[in-house]
């Protein structure tokens, strides 16, 4: 079994190598339009310049700073929201189509009322990763709530528990994995909202770079800072594995 | 007798212009067990529920002489938390009770061999075990009514055995009420101090036997009873599971 983990994690990263090596020698060779591609040796440059001449690691704290805000104020609000409506099932029966209606909008196309309403600051980033994350949230962890397994509330029933004892014994660990399943695809979808948000308002921040670098037509910077967004979002991933891992249940 | 606990008097239920319950009425006295048998789908579990007071959507008049909130409920399905301890599952009725029951708990769990299992995950024990735990689990509580709803149906024949052999002497160890939901006939004459065959839907009770057995034991020494054959005899019949010559 560890081996075979091994063979995976080795074939993995032969694949990520043997892709940027196909890519710098067809950029070196011209075969691919380099100023449009680049080259992973000029990527690496750019990030390294990045580094020592432009403050790259500030502008990776703000970018993270307003995902990891975004992420939390998502989760605990759609948590909220989800048990409310899981409480009053009626509400969720008036607000569900609203919810359909206003998930299926693109998102792009409110950000300017969003600058408009919240300003262009930190806030209306964080508004436009929410309304991106929000309502997906919402309904995936009400749908985790309301697939409880049938005997295990009717024995809850059965015992007199309260609504607060349903929720805290059943409703709540059944919806773990729906939880933790909702968490991965947020933070990606967050990190998503968070650049969106940069490209329209911030003076930093990856987002900030990638349009910097179209606008002036560096599109090596372009590539580097998806680069660096790749990077954040398989890191903070990780640390969702690591959340779950450390937190898993025997559901 | 005057230990009666519970009198059910006409008794109806429909659901969905169904109609399910018809005029069931008995009486049931303390330490009696109360096999209830009938077709699937006849209403059985339904009858349970209402007991039980999980379906109050019913006609007719149920009058317990004991505390209603004080009844133990044994579902077709051991109904175990996969995310709890064995231990922390059969505690989980007293948590929610907030009652004190753990060195309660650990003499039972030892009592029926799963004190080694205490920190497992229902996910490692078999059938059997997983059935003890959720008996262990209700009886805990010390329930002065304890239903039990088809509680051997997903079980291998030899481990239903021993179980309803470990049911049996619990109930009468602490002199305890139960009701009984089974399809098995011969379940219902081992363990039944009484049995109650309901006909198809809508049902109604068609006959009330009081299950007379020279010397009952446990319910595996019960099936060898002389008077077991007789007793097979009438609740097939009413059940037509014989052809009739």
């Amino acid at each position: 079994m560890k081996t075979n983990k091994i063979f995976i994690k080795i074939v993995q990263l032969l694949i990520v190598f043997i892709f940027l090596f196909i890519w710098e020698i067809l950029s070196k060779y011209n075969v691919i339009n380099t100023f449009i591609f680049s080259s992973p040796s000029k990527i690496l440059k750019c990030i390294i310049n990045l580094y020592k001449n432009n403050n790259l690691v500030n502008h990776i704290l703000i970018t993270l700073k307003e995902t990891i805000i975004a992420f939390s104020l998502s989760i605990l609000i759609s948590f909220i929201i989800a048990i409310i409506f899981y409480e009053i099932p009626i509400l969720f029966n008036i607000f569900e189509p609203f919810l359909t209606i206003i998930n299926s909008t693109p998102k792009v196309a409110i950000g300017p009322l969003i600058i408009i309403i919240f300003g262009a600051s930190q806030n209306s980033i964080i508004i436009m990763a929410l309304s991106i994350t929000l309502i997906l949230n919402i309904l995936s962890i009400y749908n985790g709530f309301t697939n409880v397994n049938k005997y295990l509330l009717k024995l809850l029933n059965s015992l007199n528990a309260s609504r607060f004892q349903k929720l805290k014994y059943l409703i709540v660990p059944s919806a773990y994995s729906v939880i933790i399943n909702s968490l991965k695809i947020n933070i990606s979808m967050t990190l998503i909202g968070v650049i969106m948000g940069e490209f329209l308002v911030s003076k930093a921040g990856i987002g900030y770079l990638i349009i910097y670098g179209t606008q002036v037509f560096d599109l090596t910077l372009v590539l580097s800072g998806i680069i660096i967004l790749m990077i954040i979002s398989y890191i903070l991933y990780l640390f969702i594995n690591i959340f779950e891992r450390k937190t898993k249940k025997h559901s | 007798m005057n230990n009666k606990i519970i009198e059910i008097k006409n008794l109806k239920k429909s659901f969905n212009d169904s109609h399910i319950l018809d005029n069931i009425s008995f009486n049931i006295n303390k330490g009696e067990i109360i096999c209830i048998i009938g077709t699937s789908g006849c209403g059985k579990s339904t009858l349970l529920n209402i007991i039980s007071g999980l379906d109050d959507d019913y006609e007719g008049n149920i009058k317990y002489y004991f505390d209603k909130n004080n009844i133990g409920y044994m579902l077709q399905e051991p109904a175990l938390f996969p995310w709890l301890s064995i231990k922390k599952n059969a505690l989980i009725g007293a948590n929610i009770k907030k009652l004190n029951k753990e060195n309660d708990i650990s003499h039972l769990l030892k009592k029926y061999k799963l004190e080694e299992h205490n920190n497992d995950y229902p996910d490692k024990i078999s059938g059997g075990m997983k059935q003890r735990v959720a008996l262990i689990r209700t009886i805990s509580l010390n329930p002065e009514l304890l239903l039990l709803d088809e509680p051997f149906a997903a079980l291998d024949y030899q481990t239903r055995l021993n179980i309803e052999k470990d049911v049996y002497s619990i109930i009468k160890e602490n002199n305890l009420t139960a009701i009984i939901i089974t399809h098995d006939l011969s379940e219902a004459i081992s363990l039944a101090d009484k049995v109650i065959v309901l006909s198809n839907k809508p049902s109604h009770i068609k006959n009330i036997y009081d299950i007379n057995l020279d010397d009952k034991k446990d319910p595996i020494s019960n099936r060898k009873d002389k008077n077991f054959t007789y007793y097979y005899e009438l609740l097939g019949k009413d059940l037509d599971l014989f052809e009739n010559k």
